[in-house]
C-alpha cells in the first residue's frame, strides 16, 4: 500500500516522493497544491478562511489565506523546492449552502479563493490550474511522483494536466 | 426534528436555545461538517457534537444529527449542562 499523507482543516504538509498527499472533503475550503517537478517534492495547504484579522488571537498560518501561501512556499523549499520551479493549483473554494437570501458572509469560498489569488499575484507565481467555485465538496490527490492532480466530486474524478 | 432537538435542549439547560435559518446540502460529509463548522475557526479549534440516537415505535432511523452552537455559546451550555470545561487552551 503507498501512503497517501491527509492534510486536514488549517493544516499543512510537505513532503518528497513517493507517495502522495490529499486533502479531503474541501467545501468552502481552498486547497493550494504546489509542485516542484525536478525534485519532485509538493505540498498542500488546508486553507479555511480569508483573512487571519478576522481571527481572535491564532496564529495557526495554514488556516488562513492571507498566511498559508508564504508559510506553504517556506515549508516546500525547506525541503529542496526551488520557488521559480513551483507550480500551483487551486482547489476548492465552493459554495455549499445555497441561500435564496444573498449573504456575503456565507460566500466563504469565494472570498478564501480572492485571497489566495492576491497572494499569488503577489509572489509572482503562477497557477496552472484551478477546480474552484460550484456548489460541490471535492477532494484532491497529489502524486508526488508525476505531478498529476486529481480532483474527485460525489459523481466524478478529474484529473487536471499534469504540472 | 431539528426543533423537537433544539427544545429538548432549551429544557435541559433553562437556556433558549434559537435555531439558524434551515438549508439543506447533499453532498461529501467533510465539505458540508467543515463548512458549518467555519464560525468556530475564528475563535477556536474545538467544536462539540453531541451524540443523539432517534427512535420512532416502529422504524429505525440511521445517521448523524450535528448540533453546531454558535462560537462563544459553547461554554455557556456545557456548564448549563453540568460539564466541566477543562479541555481549553
Amino acid at each position: 500500500m503507498e501512503e497517501i499523507i491527509k492534510v486536514g482543516m488549517a493544516e499543512l504538509k510537505v513532503a518528497k516522493a513517493p507517495g502522495k498527499i490529499a486533502a479531503l472533503g474541501l467545501g468552502s475550503c481552498v486547497a493550494i497544491c504546489a509542485y516542484d517537478s525536478v525534485v519532485k517534492v509538493g505540498g498542500i495547504v488546508h486553507v479555511m478562511l480569508p483573512s487571519s484579522s478576522m481571527a481572535v488571537g491564532d496564529n495557526n498560518r495554514a488556516k488562513f489565506g492571507d498566511t498559508a501561501l508564504p508559510f506553504l512556499l517556506e515549508e516546500i523549499e525547506k525541503i529542496g523546492a526551488k520557488l521559480h520551479r513551483v507550480d500551483i493549483k487551486l482547489v476548492g473554494g465552493a459554495e455549499m449552502f445555497v441561500h435564496e437570501v444573498k449573504n456575503e458572509r456565507l460566500k466563504i469560498g469565494e472570498r478564501n479563493l480572492r485571497v489566495i489569488e492576491e497572494a499569488c499575484q503577489k509572489s509572482g507565481l503562477n497557477i496552472s490550474g484551478r477546480c474552484v467555485g460550484g456548489h460541490t465538496g471535492k477532494s484532491v490527490t497529489i502524486d508526488l511522483e508525476n505531478g498529476e492532480v486529481q480532483v474527485r466530486t460525489i459523481d466524478q474524478t478529474v484529473t487536471m494536466s499534469k504540472i | 426534528m431539528t426543533g423537537a432537538y433544539l427544545y429538548a435542549l432549551t429544557k435541559l439547560t433553562g437556556y433558549n436555545v434559537l435555531s439558524s435559518v434551515p438549508i439543506l446540502a447533499n453532498d461529501m460529509v467533510g465539505a458540508i461538517l467543515s463548512t458549518a463548522l467555519l464560525d468556530f475557526g475564528l475563535v477556536g479549534d474545538y467544536a462539540l457534537f453531541i451524540q443523539t440516537q432517534f427512535s420512532l415505535t416502529q422504524r429505525k432511523i440511521n445517521g448523524h444529527f450535528f448540533f453546531v452552537p454558535d462560537p462563544g455559546a459553547l461554554d455557556s451550555l456545557l456548564n448549563a449542562l453540568g460539564v466541566e470545561v477543562e479541555w481549553k487552551k
